[in-house]
């Protein structure tokens, strides 16, 4: 049987919100290719809501061992002998075995993380309060299950999209949702579970899992069907818009964080072009990866090697994918244009309009970045170095672009080219707000060069 | 590829005052204490608001008195409230008024993306109509039971427990709480408290963490986190005004 799945794609993004008050970005992401006992490909995206607020302050670590934990039982899963009754126990899997294995590893997890980060007061695993979603892509089948308040929409290949998944939980009212932290919480996702043959006559279609903080930034399901058909489609198109577009969604809608998987299966009779060699994960991300992100990439590559291959692998292909789904995906908009910049020029302006777009978040913003400003000043690091790499740390880029003329008293690292004479003109041609500068320029003022001895 | 025409919006946030306006409001400059609470209490909420764009406040009030009816009925943005006086007489149909919010309550017309909605109670006396029916009519609307609700007792008189019911179970753990009746004794306590739930509760409204569903072994500690209760006479190393009602 042909493979049709493409690699996901996926973007998280810290909500309009949590920037403005210095909150982190508590949604994870994670996809991934494994492979099944007979070496078919098996396409997984996971995504994960941490609860934010005082009760929940590990939140964050908690949504990304949510997505790792769900990764590493569903490869453990693949690995063994399948369970019996065809797709009848894959099903049964997805409702019961999996969530028994997620909810006891991911307790593992977290009982684990305290131990190695003690905070104060006893161990609770409500501190690490996550939610979780699931989607499995095999060449038989697709299946989702989790808990909690995601949800997944069908796009056809005409563009139109069906709600499949939503919480409909009695308990989960207002911002309430079922958590992993809950005791009965594997007991939770058989609600949530389903299991689809792919029929080898199937159309092409996506599936779009995503958190609240998209649907709840739309002002009708209507409004959030369509962005959903969007995002799948563009989201192929220009990977790298996805990141920019949950910028969007969430300045102009809920505020909160903002998290997007998309999974594509081709149209019968086209298999997926050949997998291409998995570049390094941190250096040509066509999707900005998250902080919670670039941490699930490197995370369980230490721990796990088989899995955290694949998780490299999914990442890379995330990044990658964008061209070989515009090939199975029917077009009805014109081939973009070529890009008229480099990729690390491109991020670059685009930092610039998603930080001038949020002026009253720009002290913080830059406030986060306040050892950069001092290892810039002090010569400790190479301006140079972080401008080429823009398209990885755009925000850094530009730091390192506006850097004060050189104070001849400091010594710079060997091998360092000196700022330019008015840094100031490059940040302008990039079109940098006068916000943007000022704020730029406090930081600056607070960071002073070392004195001479 | 261009964005979408899709229609992305920030989260309503409802905002209710439940006033009490029976005869005694007008004893003791009670009833023109309160309307100059909150009319006070305005430019703040629209400051929070303003700090806050991914929730659209909307103000509306209701008063009681022999009946209850709106005072203000349509939802209103807070930036384009003027605030009427409320006038006092008559006696507490309290139990009328919870009825009158559970119908406005219902989806639709709120929407199903809305914030918790908060809703602050204030009176200085007992009901005397069916209050009982009014609250299990209100608990029903599962708008209710997510919203935020407050009571401000106004006065020594003022029924605390009927105050208490309507804001669910009380804390276990003694001391002021946001989740048992606030006691104005004064103005100045009144305006503290009005000032207080229509700027730092509006903001935590605003910004809402998801939580844990409730469950039997695990109630919920409220909708919101609510923020920290400013400082009144109650406390004895506040002092801010003579005990007045």
């Amino acid at each position: 049987m042909v493979n049709r799945w493409a690699a996901p794609i996926a973007a998280s993004r810290a909500g309009a919100a949590h920037l403005r008050t210095g909150r982190p970005c508590q949604d994870a992401v994670l996809c991934g290719e494994l492979r099944d006992a007979e070496g078919q490909p098996v396409m997984l995206m996971a995504v994960a809501d941490g609860h934010g607020g005082l009760r929940y302050r590990r939140s964050e670590v908690g949504s990304r061992l949510a997505c790792e934990t769900a990764l590493a039982v569903v490869g453990d899963a693949l690995a063994a002998a399948p369970p019996g009754d065809g797709e009848g126990g894959w099903s049964r899997w997805l409702a019961h075995d999996l969530p028994e294995a997620v909810q006891r590893r991911w307790l593992e997890a977290v009982q684990a993380h305290w131990q190695r980060d003690p905070g104060e007061g006893d161990f609770e695993s409500l501190l690490y309060g996550s939610t979780l979603g699931l989607v499995v892509m095999t060449t038989h089948w697709w299946g989702h299950t989790g808990l909690g308040d995601w949800d997944l929409v069908r796009v056809e290949a005409d563009g139109r999209a069906r709600l499949l998944q939503e919480e409909n939980e009695p308990t989960a009212l207002g911002e309430a949702t079922c958590s992993l932290c809950q005791p009965q919480a594997a007991s939770l996702f058989a609600r949530r579970a389903a299991l689809h043959p792919l029929a080898p006559e199937a159309h092409a279609f996506a599936l779009v899992l995503c958190t609240d903080g998209i649907r709840k930034s739309c002002a009708t399901d209507a409004d959030f069907l369509t962005l959903t058909a969007w995002l799948a489609r563009s989201g192929a198109e220009a990977a790298g818009d996805l990141s920019e577009a949950l910028d969007r969604i969430s300045r102009e809608g809920s505020g909160d964080d903002v998290t997007v998987a998309i999974g594509r299966s081709g149209a019968p009779g086209e298999p997926p072009a050949p997998l291409p060699a998995p570049p390094a994960v941190a250096e040509t991300p066509a999707v900005t990866p998250s902080p919670a992100q670039a941490a699930q990439a490197s995370h369980p590559r230490r721990r796990r090697p088989a899995i955290g291959r694949a998780v490299a692998i999914g990442l890379a292909l995330a990044a990658a994918g964008a061209g070989w789904l515009a090939l199975i995906w029917p077009r009805t908009q014109p081939p973009p244009q070529a890009a008229p910049t480099s990729p690390g020029l491109r991020a670059a302006l685009a930092e610039v309009e998603r930080l001038c777009a949020q002026p009253a978040s720009l002290p913080l913003e830059l406030r986060r970045r306040r050892e950069l400003f001092v290892a810039l000043r002090q010569g400790r690091q190479d301006p140079g170095q972080l401008k080429a790499a823009a398209a990885t740390d755009p925000l850094a880029a530009l730091i390192a672009a506006d850097l004060p003329a050189a104070d001849p008293t400091v010594e710079k690292p060997a091998g360092a080219k000196p700022p330019p004479a008015n840094p100031r003109r490059n940040l302008q041609a990039l079109g940098a707000c006068p916000a943007l500068l000022e704020a730029l320029s406090q930081q600056w003022a607070l960071s002073p060069a070392p004195t001479t001895p | 590829m261009p964005f979408p025409d899709v229609k992305l919006a920030n989260r309503p946030l409802h905002f209710l005052y439940l006033c009490d306006c029976s005869g005694s409001m007008a004893a003791s400059g009670k009833m023109q204490a309160l309307n100059q609470a909150i009319r006070q209490s305005l430019p703040g909420m629209a400051a929070v608001a303003r700090d806050n764009p991914e929730a659209r406040v909307l103000v509306r009030a209701v008063r009681f008195a022999d009946h209850a009816a709106w005072h203000i009925e349509t939802p209103t943005p807070v930036d384009q409230l003027e605030w009427r006086d409320l006038q006092a007489g008559g006696i507490t149909a309290m139990g009328e008024a919870l009825k009158l919010v559970a119908a406005a309550l219902q989806t639709p017309p709120m929407e199903v993306r809305a914030l918790p909605p908060v809703l602050v109670l204030i009176s200085d006396g007992q009901p005397t109509d069916d209050f009982a029916a009014g609250l299990e009519a209100l608990l029903r609307v599962p708008w209710a039971q997510k919203a935020v609700r407050l009571a401000i007792a106004l006065g020594h008189d003022a029924d605390l427990e009927v105050l208490q019911r309507f804001i669910g179970i009380e804390p276990a753990t003694a001391g002021r709480s946001p989740r048992r009746p606030l006691q104005a004794s004064n103005a100045t306590s009144l305006a503290q408290y009005i000032q207080w739930a229509s700027t730092a509760v509006v903001g935590a409204a605003s910004m809402p963490a998801s939580r844990v569903s409730e469950t039997p072994l695990e109630p919920a500690a409220g909708n919101i986190p609510l923020p920290d209760l400013p400082p009144t006479v109650l406390d004895p190393t506040d002092d801010v005004g003579p005990l007045v009602w």
